[in-house]
């Protein structure tokens, strides 16, 4: 079951609710764990006794870890035991290496979970900071599940540290004010996702049924925005449906994402992009490794690598990682020639252009693909448009413009910089009909198939 | 405000979807089930649990019992016209028709074609194919030009190519196209229409050894006239007409003597040639002989003794009524709604040739004749 899907808006949130508000205090969290054993059920048996295992994996590696810690023994065997099962578990699973056996044991496919990259981040985080003192080990199984399983963050997280987990859940305040403010981020999730990032996967999907070589510069062009809009859509609407069911539950969980396109500088973009897992990389591999040396040649060379390992984790493929090693000596460049000031217009224009042509290269399921792709966007192939340019941009050029305006922060800026208290209250009060015309609207785009599904990415 | 205006959302959205979730209820209650789905073994239940395919299931019987679905449908019509292309759940909406839109780059996989040849090397008669093209093939110039507007015409060619020893491979494409202008396939489904169907008659019964029949001599009766196939559900486009379905009776001296529905559990009935009973259920189509059922038996006046077997998909339905006047007996096997081997349902050394036609569409998904031709193809190489 994903969220945008009728049966999780119209019967499984409802109902659990429900559940979840009848149920006394003390046993709230009990109940969520089961509604999630539940979610995570309709991905097959085999995956929810995986999940359970995964999580009692974690749980008593927690427990092996802080025993050998108090009694100062060597807890660094358990954290690399433990770590190395995790990693090698999210390798094995998201790799194709068992795609084999799916035919061998009967089974028509062996799924790898959704969001078990999310997880593993989590739980390896929660590990290292056992380790490193930061925390002690849970105890509260029910907690513990929750922190690995809850089904409003399992799907696209946000990663967060066990500390920040467990502040989150303490401060639970479930009003009709939260559940408003959860259905209202909610369905801006949804629409981002039914609404913006479904249509823009059917432009890309145009572009790219298109032989290259037949490929216009404009044409690409249109398919490398429509991808690069479409996974910011898809990656986004996902966090804000996960933490908008969180809200309604009382829990309040960060952002994922705070507008990255249209950034000004690529290390604005950085910082806004998919927040938690960019942050966890930081936190627990590149910070530790820098503390390393003194070296500042050595330490740049250590963020690069990150940034590689960062692209590989979302697309274990060559593409995945060399993108990211771009984007991390990009980043270094900008570093470097910070000093030299440019407009913000300017800066919003070489930002845009680098990020469409990584994004071209993260989109590639080879990197001679993609560079054919590069290609024909700067025009090499043939001339700048043909009556293909033409029908896709007459067809799509008002998604495309929503969209943009869309993923900017351009009304937010807006409202801010007007002042106006007038505008807000109109907008305020209007809320609750835009929220109800998303609902519809989505609903009615899922109504034939019952779904709007993960696309592009799997994480 | 911001309070109030959280507050009144959250009363508006739990208010509708708590109504639209009993109104869902309430219909998944009294609708009718899907009576002739092939029903899955116990393993096969096992592995769905196993592997999730269960809960996709879960999710679809949702939607297709949710509250309104038509109305919905036609609402996401209209809205992805507005923000994009006329591609509406892989139905591109073309002024005169709807068209399915499949732009994914499809194969032949080579395994219908091995199950055929195997079946061909054991079969003592003659055995024909017939591949033909739905309406996306044949009306390709009306898709947008990314849509890759022969694929269905290689496809084809591929398909032939595979089985080119032992096999008569019987040309509807190009007979099609050239028909195009005419009324051969309908305006809210990807199948060809009774005319399209006899338009392709007059080539294959040539290659049966008889001459066709002239169109003069066919009575031709409008059964029903609000006809709106699979293309129109999924878009619910008003401006797409209704489709006619025709009956074409021939003012000759064969009849029909009897027809007898096989169920895969053995039972048997008889029933008229046309099930008349179905223009007045959701599934109109199930007018045309056999459809639904995992065979039918029909038998003629004709006294030249001839059999044929026809295995065959919806295409067949509408095409089997103009083979009537040239056999004593005509049975026609529907692979999608079979489960055991061909044997269970009819002896094949009976018949003196065997006819196989399908929608090139199912003949290049997932092998729907492995089942029926399983006893062929044990020990047979697959290509």
């Amino acid at each position: 079951m994903i969220y945008s899907s009728l049966i999780f808006i119209y019967a499984f949130l409802p109902l659990s609710l429900l559940a979840h508000k009848i149920a006394p205090a003390k046993y709230k969290e009990l109940v969520l764990l089961i509604l999630s054993l539940v979610f995570i059920s309709f991905s097959g048996l085999a995956v929810l006794v995986f999940a359970i295992a995964y999580a009692a994996l974690n749980y008593s590696g927690g427990l092996v870890i802080q025993r050998a810690k108090d009694a100062k023994g060597l807890s660094v065997i358990p954290l690399t035991a433990f770590l190395s099962a995790d990693i090698g578990i999210m390798i094995l699973l998201r790799s194709r290496i068992l795609t084999g056996l799916s035919g061998v044991i009967g089974l028509h496919r062996i799924l790898c979970p959704l969001g078990l990259s999310l997880v593993t981040l989590s739980a390896a985080g929660y590990l290292m900071d056992i380790y490193f003192g930061r925390q002690r080990a849970e105890k509260d199984m029910v907690r513990f599940g929750l922190f690995i399983l809850m089904f409003p963050k399992i799907i696209m997280g946000p990663v967060l540290t066990y500390n920040r987990y467990a502040r989150i859940m303490d401060k639970r305040s479930q009003s009709a004010e939260a559940l408003g403010a959860g259905l209202t981020l909610f369905m801006k999730g949804l629409a981002k996702k039914v609404l913006a990032a479904d249509n823009l996967y059917m432009l890309y999907s145009a572009v790219n049924g298109v032989k290259v070589k037949e490929l216009t510069a404009l044409t690409a062009w249109t398919g490398a925005v429509a991808y690069v809009l479409c996974l910011y859509f898809t990656l986004s609407g996902f966090a804000d449906m996960g933490a908008g069911t969180a809200r309604c539950f009382g829990y309040t969980f960060p952002d994922s994402f705070r507008y990255p396109l249209f950034s000004s500088r690529l290390g604005y973009f950085a910082t806004k992009w998919h927040i938690q897992p960019v942050r966890w990389f930081v936190r627990y591999i590149e910070r530790p490794l820098q503390k390393l040396t003194s070296h500042r040649w050595l330490q740049a060379l250590i963020s690069v690598s990150v940034c590689g390992i960062i692209g590989f984790w979302y697309r274990f493929n060559t593409n995945g990682l060399l993108c990211g090693l771009i984007f991390g000596l990009l980043l270094l460049i900008e570093r470097f020639l910070s000093g030299f000031k440019i407009m913000k217009p300017t800066g919003v224009m070489y930002t845009s252009v680098l990020i469409i042509l990584l994004g071209v290269l993260f989109s590639g399921n080879t990197v001679s693909s993609s560079m054919r792709f590069i290609g024909a966007m700067t025009g090499s192939s043939r001339e700048l448009a043909d009556s293909l340019t033409v029908y896709l941009l007459r067809s799509y050029s008002v998604l495309l413009l929503i969209a943009m305006y869309a993923s900017s922060d351009l009304l937010r800026t807006m409202l801010i910089r007007s002042g106006s208290a007038k505008l807000r209250s109109v907008l305020t009060g209007a809320r609750p009909v835009i929220v109800l015309l998303l609902l519809i609207s989505c609903t009615a785009l899922m109504s034939y198939s019952g779904s709007s599904d993960m696309i592009l990415l799997r994480l | 405000m911001k309070r109030i205006s959280n507050v009144i959302t959250a009363v508006s959205v739990t208010l509708f979807i708590a109504v639209m979730l009993v109104l869902t209820l309430i219909s998944a209650v009294t609708g009718e089930g899907s009576g002739n789905a092939k029903k899955g073994s116990a393993l096969s239940t096992v592995i769905s649990l196993v592997d999730g395919s269960i809960g996709e299931k879960i999710t679809k019987d949702f939607a297709g019992s949710f509250s309104g679905r038509i109305d919905w449908v036609a609402i996401d019509a209209k809205t992805e016209s507005a923000i994009c292309e006329n591609i509406v759940n892989g139905v591109y909406i073309a002024d005169s028709r709807l068209i399915e839109a499949d732009n994914t780059a499809r194969t032949v996989s080579g395994k219908c074609a091995s199950s055929i040849l195997s079946y061909t090397n054991v079969y003592d008669g003659a055995v024909c194919l017939v591949a033909v093209p739905g309406s996306a093939g044949v009306y390709s110039e009306l898709l947008p030009e990314y849509m890759d507007s022969r694929t269905q015409k290689q496809l084809i060619d591929r398909f032939y190519e595979l089985l080119d020893t032992g096999v008569r491979r019987i040309d509807a494409y190009n007979r099609l196209k050239m028909l195009s202008d005419n009324y051969v396939y309908f305006r809210s489904d990807n199948k060809w229409t009774s005319y399209g169907a006899y338009c392709v008659y007059r080539t294959v019964i040539q290659k049966l050894g008889f001459q066709p029949l002239s169109y003069d001599k066919y009575s031709i009766e409008h059964a029903a006239d609000s006809y709106c196939g699979d293309l129109y559900s999924r878009t619910q486009y008003m401006h797409c007409s209704p489709d006619l379905l025709d009956i074409y009776t021939y003012d000759g001296d064969t009849e029909v003597t009897g027809c007898t529905l096989r169920e895969n559990d053995g039972t048997e009935t008889e029933c008229p040639l046309y099930n008349r009973d179905a223009l007045r259920s959701d599934n109109m189509y199930a007018l045309y002989p056999g459809v639904g059922h995992p065979m039918i038996n029909i038998r003629t006046s004709n006294g030249n003794g001839r059999k044929l077997l026809v295995i065959g998909d919806d295409y067949a339905a509408s095409f089997v009524p103009f083979l009537l006047q040239h056999y004593s007996e005509v049975t026609v096997i529907y692979p999608e709604h079979t489960t055991l081997p061909l044997s269970s349902y009819t002896d094949n050394t009976e018949y003196e040739r065997t006819l196989f036609l399908f929608g090139i569409d199912s003949l290049c998904g997932e092998n729907i004749l492995e089942e029926l031709l399983s006893e062929y193809t044990k020990g047979d190489r697959l290509i």
